[in-house]
């Protein structure tokens, strides 16, 4: 098993600086998930964006229920989205597009998290209400 | 192709059949429903890359860059949309510059395995980088994580397939 593993290093000329890559990139995905992501927090709200315009702010708290209808261009076809709230989340429930990538994107409870419709460029986002504080705290 | 070289249609021909590699292996792509299992956007196997890697090591980087612009136009009229195009062109163009800084590093500093991880995160943050801008808000960098998390075995992969594949492509002599 061993010389096998070795043999396959051998034949595929493995190097150190492919570790190093790998390390590289790994870490590169560790700090720039700690940098985006953010912990669960008690006080969430929900933005709502299109073209990178805010359209929706919305204070989640565990009575939250809320149905929201968007559409978007998509290369001349129209494309529409229905978020819904629900509680301490929100997710896409429906949308109209080839790819679903957003309704794959599945229920977000966490803040920092976010769920994008590329077609029709909306974006749907978790804020937790402790960022505002850290990056008071900061300035 | 060499500089003051009139016309050479053995190039001309070699690049037709790499661009043609290169969008059936888009294509192939597209068939595999990677973003069921992972809902990322962006998520794919890189084996458009394949071809990337084999034209840096065979021919240069003209060509390659030619390679990529080719195959993105191609591969968004065929079966993507506009702001797929952006991703992919921005994307593509990135992995290849990376790559082939990587393989002038001296011999023996990097295996091709080493070159496509690099070059699979490349694409992956290049990608990101046009959606930052189509999109017009940073976001979703929030999905560059799991892009660059996945680079890693996907460049892998390809990088095994290139070492192995490329003895037998560089027989086509040009």
């Amino acid at each position: 098993m061993v010389d096998n593993v070795r043999a396959f290093w051998r034949k595929y000329g493995f190097r150190w600086g492919d570790m190093a890559i790998i390390v590289l990139v790994i870490g590169l995905a560790i700090g720039s998930a700690l940098f985006f992501w953010q912990s669960k927090t008690d006080a969430l709200s929900c933005q709502i964006s299109q073209d990178g315009q805010v359209l929706y702010d919305i204070t989640l708290d565990a009575s939250s229920q809320q149905t929201i209808t968007l559409s978007g261009d998509y290369d001349g076809y129209l494309v529409e989205n229905t978020i819904q709230i629900d509680g301490e989340s929100v997710y896409f429930a429906h949308a109209t597009c080839p790819d679903q990538v957003c309704v794959h994107a599945g229920v977000l409870t966490r803040g920092g998290q976010i769920a994008v419709c590329l077609p029709s460029r909306i974006s749907v986002k978790l804020v937790g209400s402790d960022v505002e504080n850290q990056v008071d705290a900061m300035a | 192709m060499k500089q003051g070289q009139k016309f050479d249609v053995r190039y001309l021909a070699r690049g037709g059949l790499l661009i043609a590699v290169a969008v059936v292996l888009s294509w192939v792509e597209r068939l595999i429903p990677l973003q069921a299992i992972l809902p990322v956007p962006g998520v794919k196997l890189g084996l458009a890359n394949l071809v990337t890697v084999f034209v840096l090591c065979t021919l240069d980087l003209r060509s390659a860059l030619l390679i990529v612009v080719a195959r993105v136009v191609l591969v968004s009229l065929l079966f993507g949309s506009a702001s797929s195009f952006a991703f992919s062109l921005v994307g593509g163009v990135l992995a290849a510059l990376v790559m082939w800084l990587l393989l002038r590093a001296p011999q023996g500093w990097f295996s091709l395995i080493g070159v496509s991880v690099a070059g699979a995160a490349a694409h992956h943050i290049g990608q990101m980088c046009a959606a930052v801008w189509v999109m017009g808000t940073i976001d979703v960098l929030g999905y560059l994580p799991w892009l660059l998390a996945i680079a890693v075995p996907m460049g892998f992969a390809t990088g095994v397939v290139c070492t192995a594949v490329l003895p037998y492509l560089g027989r086509i002599k040009g």
